[in-house]
């Protein structure tokens, strides 16, 4: 169980999924929207996504880039990269236990 | 898109100093839903509950650490408490709307009126946001404004053609009639004031759009009518007949000032003026007349208001103290209550004086202090985008 993301409470999931979408470069928070959506299939609403956002950026895993219009994109930080990285791991671990349950099922 | 504009609101300040337009662009883009309200309103509430968002002064006082809104939430509390006393006064038998025109007889709003409201808003706000306005009118050529501040002056003489020509009897001295004619000129051009900057600037806000300061000026300055309305219907009383008549108490019955639309009109013209200026002065805050000088005008009378109160609270505990000794009276006697605002029958107005008083008294200190901090927006660190 990743220790960094067990606090982001109801935000946990799209914070993996945002994590995800700007390991891919940086974008801003509609672009961010369609992303996921396109690689997940799930659709944040606004407040789930800022709400979200606010959270992984107090902790330094992403950080906001300077922007001359309302649409500020946002970046990655190494610290991100980590947690993704870890999350990913036990997400694999939850996967490839629950594929070799259900084969004995 | 407004519901939405408007539920963002609801989140904290420091949220919004962050976030807002850049929520703003993601809902322009984004296809609203209930679920999406759902969502925004659901964010809120955790954005609430994250102690990262939570200002230093706390939910309340973050809300109201702007000191303009501040003076503006003091001044409509201000104009609150003087209607809940003027109609816990009517109610309890304390009928004087001829008296005084904030329609109590006792000294504590009496002095509030005198000493708080005439030249702490009247004289010296109003006053000077007529004289920036006139100006800038002149310097940009707005001659409509010109007109219609002559129109004020006008309507405010006009109000007062009843009163002339000054009454001088036997024993009459130049100095009554000089008191006499300065007092009426003074009320006159007060009139025309209040009514020149009620118009400009409600004019301003509907041009502008400031629905919410627009309503309240207009709520303020409806108090007095409603409260007479209010006390009319109140006293009404269905006769055996079936026939709904007016009871011997109500204000309505034998009042000469009713009797005709002439002094009907003088009446509330002159009745509604404290009110009026809560309201013009609420109107004139939002604007952009409402510079340093204007702050500092509210701040001191609000020093001056909240002195008053604080020195009358004292002034009653101390007498009613002495009283209670002495003859067995004290503050809450329903029937002898010393002080206006904690005596009398009526349980529910003085529930109601009491909650406005306390609020009016901490917006009023709040004012004060909070109008002198300046506090920095809390901006994000920012990085260059890379090439």
């Amino acid at each position: 169980m990743p220790k960094q993301s067990s606090d982001l409470g109801r935000f946990s999931n799209p914070a993996t999924l945002i994590l995800s979408s700007l390991a891919g470069g940086p974008k801003h928070g509609y672009a961010m929207m369609e992303d996921i959506q396109q690689f997940s299939g799930t659709y944040l609403e606004p407040g789930t996504l800022y709400g979200a956002i606010g959270r992984l950026e107090q902790r330094g895993w992403i950080q906001p880039m300077e922007s001359e219009d309302r649409r500020r994109p946002y970046r990655i930080t190494a610290a991100g990269v980590a947690a993704l990285q870890e999350q990913l791991a036990t997400m694999e671990r939850i996967v490839s236990t629950a594929q070799h349950r259900i084969q004995v099922v | 898109m407004r519901i939405v504009t408007w539920i963002l609101h609801f989140y904290p300040c420091k949220w919004r100093e962050r976030y807002y337009e850049e929520m703003l662009e993601v809902l322009e883009q984004h296809t609203i839903s209930m679920f999406t309200i759902f969502d925004l309103l659901l964010g809120a509430l955790d954005a609430r509950l994250d102690p990262s968002y939570r200002s230093e002064e706390g939910f309340m006082l973050s809300r109201i650490r702007d000191a303009r809104t501040l003076s503006i939430l003091f001044i409509g509390a201000l104009a609150m408490f003087m209607f809940s006393a003027t109609f816990w006064l009517n109610l309890n038998g304390g009928l004087a709307f001829n008296d005084n025109p904030l329609g109590a007889t006792t000294e504590t709003i009496a002095a509030v009126l005198t000493l708080g409201i005439v030249p702490g808003l009247c004289v010296v706000a109003l006053f000077i946001i007529t004289i920036v306005t006139i100006k800038n009118s002149f310097k940009n050529r707005q001659f409509g404004t010109l007109c219609f501040a002559l129109l004020c002056v006008a309507v405010g003489v006009a109000s007062l053609i009843q009163r002339l020509p000054v009454d001088s009897g036997p024993g009459y001295s130049m100095m009554d009639l000089a008191v006499d004619w300065l007092n009426i000129s003074i009320s006159a051009l007060g009139v025309g004031v209040v009514l020149f900057v009620t118009g400009v600037k409600g004019l301003q806000a509907i041009r502008e759009r400031q629905w919410w300061p627009l309503g309240l000026a207009l709520v303020i300055a409806l108090l007095l009518p409603a409260c007479i309305a209010i006390y009319g219907f109140w006293g009404s009383a269905a006769t055996p007949g079936g026939i709904t008549q007016l009871s011997p108490g109500n204000i309505l019955v034998g009042n000469t000032v009713f009797l005709s639309l002439a002094s009907f009109v003088e009446f509330l013209l002159f009745m509604m003026v404290p009110y009026l200026i809560f309201g013009a002065l609420l109107l004139a805050l939002t604007s952009q007349e409402a510079n340093s000088y204007s702050w500092r005008v509210v701040r001191g009378f609000g020093a001056v208001f909240v002195g008053i109160l604080v020195a009358n609270v004292i002034a009653v505990v101390v007498w009613d103290g002495n009283r209670w000794t002495h003859g067995g009276v004290w503050i809450f006697d329903p029937n002898h209550g010393v002080w206006p605002l904690f005596g009398g029958q009526w349980f529910g107005p003085l529930l109601i004086n009491a909650f406005v008083l306390v609020v009016a008294l901490g917006l009023g200190i709040l004012a004060l202090v909070r109008s002198f901090a300046v506090r920095p927006l809390n901006k994000p660190p920012v990085e260059k985008m890379a090439a």
